[in-house]
């Protein structure tokens, strides 16, 4: 039997990370991962257009019902005829929810898990968050403050790229920052009277894991900048 | 598309539009379906104008509108000829 370093169990956003960070320091990892392989060139949906997928892309009411009722309950918007293989068919993988509770686990079961389908928003915790509970008296002080864990928000944003601007808000600490979207016209006019009604509160743009000025290193990763299509939760044949 | 609906989604849209044909057929005292096309596209639009102002129960008509909407730009022909 071959001899590993380390074992990672799942590949998604945590393991994955995990793994490239091992690996970088010479360790030999093993990756395991309960669910096929993510092959974007056959696994991406993106270039299709609604009208190539049965039901214009739509799942079926009775098929969604039957097979993803939890997950579909959480992100509607993103189950769709041609993406539906990266969800779990809730009927085929059951849980047990503790009496008079309800938690809706939303998985994918695949390499690379749910960093294939989450929403990209990316935030920072600010020292508000780290000692919300030693402030309120409620649940266990955090062991760390947002000194603590501000260089390795940094490691991974300037690996992932984040898009969005430096507002110097204490609450919502800034990132590093690829440019952000430009707000619409709308936006803009939401902005203007939100803060000139309201002096103390902001409308900023979303912070999200975009890519809108790849990094060479980036590029090197077969990355690319985002092409603003709005086919995110197919699989982005961009890397963006 | 017409396997995409469920039972209870099909006696909704249904009794929606039996509830449209009604109210189109009151407004031009008859049938809606006999009338020039002038009657017809000003008793749609109150009725549109209806079902989106405040207090009525004309909420099937809303979703059938939604449904239709986001179904026709979702196909070929919305997309390709009537976007460009």
């Amino acid at each position: 039997m071959a001899d590993f370093d380390a074992i990672v169990v799942g590949s998604g956003m945590n393991g994955g990370m995990s793994a490239k960070e091992l690996t970088e320091r010479g360790l030999k990892v093993l990756v395991l991962e309960r669910g096929p392989a993510i092959i974007p060139e056959r696994d991406y949906a993106d270039q299709l257009a609604p009208w190539e997928s049965p039901h214009l892309n739509n799942v079926p009411q009775e098929e969604v019902a039957k097979h993803y009722s939890k997950q579909y309950r959480g992100v509607a918007y993103a189950i769709k005829q041609s993406n539906k293989h990266f969800w779990v068919k809730d009927d085929e993988h059951p849980y047990e929810e503790a009496e008079g509770t309800s938690y809706d686990w939303l998985r994918g079961y695949h390499t690379g898990g749910r960093s294939v389908m989450w929403g990209r928003q990316s935030y920072r915790l600010s020292n508000l968050d780290f000692s919300a509970n030693n402030t309120d008296g409620h649940g266990i002080d955090w062991p760390v403050r947002y000194e603590d864990i501000e260089p390795w928000y940094a490691k991974v944003e300037t690996f992932v790229g984040i898009s969005g601007s430096s507002e110097g808000l204490p609450q919502l600490p800034d990132s590093i920052f690829q440019p952000a979207f430009e707000m619409t016209d709308a936006e803009k006019q939401l902005k203007s009277k939100v803060e000139t009604a309201f002096p103390k509160r902001n409308v900023i743009p979303a912070r999200v894991a975009h890519l809108t000025d790849a990094t060479d290193e980036q590029k090197s990763l077969g990355r690319s900048n985002c092409q603003v299509r709005n086919q995110c939760v197919f699989g982005c044949s961009f890397k963006a | 598309m017409s396997h995409w609906a469920n039972a209870a989604t099909r006696r909704t849209h249904r009794k929606a539009l039996d509830q449209i044909g009604r109210a189109l057929n009151r407004r031009v005292g008859g049938g809606f379906v006999t009338v020039d096309q002038e009657t017809a596209e000003r008793a749609l639009t109150e009725l549109d104008a209806e079902a989106f102002s405040d207090n009525n129960d004309l909420g099937g008509y809303r979703s059938l509108k939604g449904y239709i909407s986001g179904f026709y730009f979702s196909s070929e022909g919305g997309v390709v000829q009537e976007l460009k």
